[in-house]
């Protein structure tokens, strides 16, 4: 029992404090991947979903077009950014939940034998 | 290794621990912390500090040991390189180290784990007999240790597994060496079945989740019509990747290859069968994998929606200009056009694109994969060339035995799956034997495949093992590969009775061809060649095509299954054309008939009239058992019978036996002098089994022969209850009138026709006969 209580201290102190970190950085790799933020950042400005006006020869066509490809790209910017926006704050949240874990996790058997003392003693 | 199990270590104990706790106990705690957190909660409310922290503590106890379970205990990783350090939790756990650690001990304690099912499932043998088996070796377990030890090492596991000590004690024993002989079993299938596992398990733990995020799409464009006259395949691999075992072969890499130096327009080229549209697959899994070539999806068009939507002329151009429009202007699209010739000809479910691909191709705006066999390919180059030009041409040959093993062991973990059924390894090794040697349409591994799917259907209480697989075979194609039943085995060994039952005399023919017939079927022949070939030299009508026939009724089940051909129709060099077209322009094809009936017997009548380069060809026949058509496919000879037929020197045998010799001791001399002045080489001759003399029947042997004839008749007027016998003078007035020296008992049928069946006819239609009658006929009464 002693050398499993033993191998528990090595292993949370140890291995397993390594690991979480390591997960919770794949977690926040994970969400930015979800949200697409390098292919976002990539294609901030382009066309949304490729729609564009070919332009034409007359200069009125040329402006016609110009205009129409801009507000497809004003169409991209703002979807995009919205998620960039959203992906940031969920990014955070999981960042703060990550940091707060890793910093709770070596208080966890502190906090047993603390909280048992202040429960028996009063 | 040391040699010893350490079942008290520490390692051992946290496994004994997590079983202890297990995932019922993980989860209470779970559900406990959360209870305990809301009574804290309460309890603080009501200021009930003291009560709280105490739970407090109870409960990040729980949360702290549920947390060292989930994430320690439960997996247990290996902790270095040594045996014990890499022995699998369920390995430590099921052994006790209170009693004694023999190998029967060990097989008892690990057999029901669902590792070990599968291989002695896959194996077919019952897990009862291979602890019987084990339990009369005694053997060491350090033996066992080490040999378990080397399977790891040797299938890419890194921990030591239940299937590694299970198979480990398959391997060191020697009393289940000789159960795996009975069972036409040997070692290296129980390491095949291991590999099978540790493959899958390997692949399922490597599998990776396939998506570039909620923004992948969004640079791209639009692709609703691909959609309406398509299929996704990337979206369908994205679901779940079933091709990983190719995702890094030879073809996928050339394609990417091809990609990566700027060829866009791959021609695919292949046997049907050889897997085309599954390395589109792979390509698509592995660019899904890598997240390369900027997320590309790959679209496989389907030309029957096309032509299904096109309702009126020029719709079908319109429909794929727009698709091709749509693929290329969204940017990520790979198109995939499977049997690319449905794409280049004009007829019923195909249309030529080839004018609106053209300028796509040229302009490179587009990825195309085009799927297709060597023969359209070379149809393409001679009717699109310009379109030809533009391709890069990417061979894909046929995997060896190991690979088509491999991926029948994939295929048929999805058809157990889908089929609720278990496929045994012998099955799958049987399927590449069978399929070899019966299929001829397909490529490996389609053919295998199809085998082992139109076997399914003859699975037995739900197992498809290698009996099943031969039942298969011989629905598919006519032909026997399973061990003789008891019916048949009976009608073998009487074979020459049944034979004699519809033909007179002629015993050591008879003899000679059923015994090829018993050699063949109990597998003591050569499986390279025919069944058997033989030469029946004689004259006109003393039963050689009876023979014949009589072998393809008693053997084959019927007459019809006798390819006869008539080689005096083949005199001139462009008549081997014939013999060998693929049936398309030539309906006499013998490649055609064999291709349709691959066991028969083929006879070829009067083979010595038919030109010397057919007689060149039936050297090749006779050595290898396969001919090749017009096509270049082979087709197999293997399950036929080759009977070829000749009256050359029949005047020599006539005189002989009229002088007194026997048919036997004739043989020699006609041989010699066939060699020396005859129409046959001596190197032909040589490949016959046998050179048969059929002599001429004597005036007992014509008696018996008409009384055979009778049966026939009296067969026929069976059913309408009339019987007909003859006197012995009727009989020798039959003889007389149907037998010719020349013609042999060939006129005896005509005979009996004019003298006895045109009697009965006459009598019936007058009512002299009604049914139940019997008439006795003299020769008087004869026609």
């Amino acid at each position: 029992m002693a050398m499993l209580m033993l191998e528990f201290f090595r292993w949370w102190y140890g291995t397993g404090w390594s690991k979480t970190i390591t997960d919770l950085r794949r977690r926040l790799d994970k969400t930015t991947q979800m949200f697409s933020l390098s292919i976002i950042l990539r294609t901030l400005f382009a066309p949304w979903r490729r729609i564009i006006t070919p332009p034409g020869q007359s200069l009125d066509t040329r402006f016609r077009s110009f205009i129409d490809n801009m507000v497809s790209r004003l169409v991209g910017l703002v979807v995009r950014l919205v998620t960039l926006v959203v992906a940031l704050i969920c990014m955070s949240g999981v960042a703060l939940i990550s940091l707060l874990v890793i910093i709770v996790w070596p208080l966890l058997p502190a906090v047993v034998i603390v909280a048992l003392v202040k429960g028996i003693i009063g | 290794m040391n040699g010893t199990l350490a079942l008290n270590s520490l390692r051992a104990k946290k496994a004994r621990l997590a079983k202890t706790i297990g995932s019922t106990g993980y989860k209470l705690m779970i559900t406990l912390v959360v209870l305990l957190f809301m009574a804290v909660g309460l309890l603080a409310y009501a200021n009930h500090l003291r009560l709280a922290y105490l739970l407090v503590a109870v409960a990040v106890a729980c949360l702290v040991l549920a947390l060292w379970y989930k994430r320690d205990l439960a997996v247990l990783s290996p902790e270095g390189l040594g045996f014990n350090e890499r022995l699998d939790a369920t390995v430590l756990t099921s052994l006790d180290s209170k009693t004694e650690l023999t190998a029967e001990a060990i097989w008892s304690r690990l057999k029901t784990h669902w590792q070990l099912a599968f291989i002695t499932n896959h194996l077919f043998l019952p897990s009862e007999d291979i602890g019987h088996a084990i339990a009369a070796d005694a053997i060491k377990p350090e033996l066992i240790w080490q040999e378990a030890e080397r399977l790891a090492d040797s299938t890419g596991r890194a921990s030591i597994e239940v299937m590694h000590i299970g198979a480990a004690l398959m391997m060191t024993s020697l009393t289940l060496e000789q159960q795996l002989r009975r069972n036409k079993l040997q070692k290296s299938d129980i390491a095949e079945v291991l590999f099978w596992l540790s493959r899958n398990l390997n692949l399922t733990e490597q599998r990776q989740s396939f998506n570039g995020g909620i923004g992948r799409d969004w640079s791209f464009g639009f692709t609703n019509l691909l959609y309406r006259f398509g299929y996704n395949i990337s979206q369908e691999v994205e679901k779940g990747g079933y091709f990983s075992w190719l995702t890094n072969s030879s073809g996928v890499n050339s394609i990417k290859q091809a990609f990566a130096s700027g060829s866009l327009a791959i021609a695919l080229i292949g046997e049907d069968g050889i897997g085309k549209t599954s390395h589109v697959y792979a390509l698509a899994q592995s660019l899904l994998a890598s997240n390369s070539r900027n997320y590309h999806q790959i679209f496989e068009i389907d030309p029957s929606i096309v032509v299904a939507n096109a309702n009126r002329a020029g719709y079908i151009e319109q429909i794929v200009n727009q698709l091709l429009h749509e693929a290329a202007a969204a940017g990520h699209i790979i198109l995939f056009l499977d049997d690319a010739k449905r794409f280049f000809s004009e007829g019923i479910g195909t249309f030529d694109i080839s004018q609106i691909l053209l300028p796509v191709v040229q302009s490179r705006a587009l990825p195309i994969i085009l799927a297709m066999t060597p023969h359209d390919y070379q149809t393409f180059k001679a009717t699109k060339p310009s379109l030809f030009n533009l391709l890069a041409p990417i061979n894909l040959n046929e995997p060896n035995e190991t690979d088509i093993i491999h991926i029948l062991e994939d295929t048929a973990l999805g058809l157990e799956h889908a089929n609720k059924v278990l496929i045994t390894l012998p099955a799958l090794k049987e399927a590449y034997r069978l399929s070899g040697r019966y299929e001829h349409d397909l490529a490996y591994p389609g053919k295998a495949i199809k085998l082992l799917t139109q076997a399914l259907a003859q699975a037995s209480s739900g197992v498809v093992d290698a009996y099943a697989i031969q039942q298969a075979v011989e629905v598919a194609y006519g032909v026997k590969v399973s061990s003789a039943g008891a019916s048949e085995t009976d009608t073998l060994l009487n074979l020459e009775a049944r034979i004699h039952e519809r033909m007179i005399n002629q015993n050591q023919a008879v003899s000679v061809v059923a015994n090829a017939i018993r050699r063949a079927r109990a597998g003591v022949a050569s499986p390279k060649r025919p069944i058997g070939s033989f030469l029946f030299l004689g004259p006109t009508g003393v039963g050689k095509t009876e023979l014949a026939k009589a072998l393809a009724t008693t053997y084959f089940g019927s007459e019809e299954n006798i390819i006869r051909l008539d080689m005096s129709e083949y005199q001139s060099p462009d008549d081997v054309k014939r013999l060998l077209s693929d049936g398309q322009n030539e309906s006499k094809s013998l490649i055609l008939a064999v291709r349709q009936k691959p066991a028969s017997v083929v006879l070829l009548d009067e083979i010595e009239k038919s030109h010397a380069n057919i007689l060149n060809l039936l050297l090749q026949l006779l050595d290898e058992g396969n001919l090749t058509d017009t096509s270049g496919r082979k087709v197999s000879f293997k399950d036929c019978i080759i009977i070829a037929t000749s009256n050359a020197g029949s005047t020599l045998i006539r005189e002989r036996i009229e002088s007194g010799d026997t048919a036997e001791n004739l043989q020699p001399l006609l041989i010699e002098q066939l060699m020396q002045k005859g129409p046959f080489k001596p190197e032909l001759l040589n490949r016959f089994d046998e050179i048969v003399v059929f002599r001429p029947l004597n005036q007992n042997e014509l008696h018996q022969v008409v009384e055979l004839m009778l049966n026939e008749v009296n067969n026929v007027l069976a059913e309408q209850k009339v019987s007909v016998s003859l006197t012995d003078a009727a009989i020798a007035k039959i003889v007389e009138k149907g037998y010719d020296k020349t013609l042999g008992a060939r006129p005896m049928r005509r005979a009996i026709q004019e003298s006895v069946e045109n009697v009965i006819a006459t009598k019936i239609l007058d009512g002299q006969v009604v049914p139940g009658d019997h008439l006795t006929l003299d020769a008087k009464d004869l026609g």
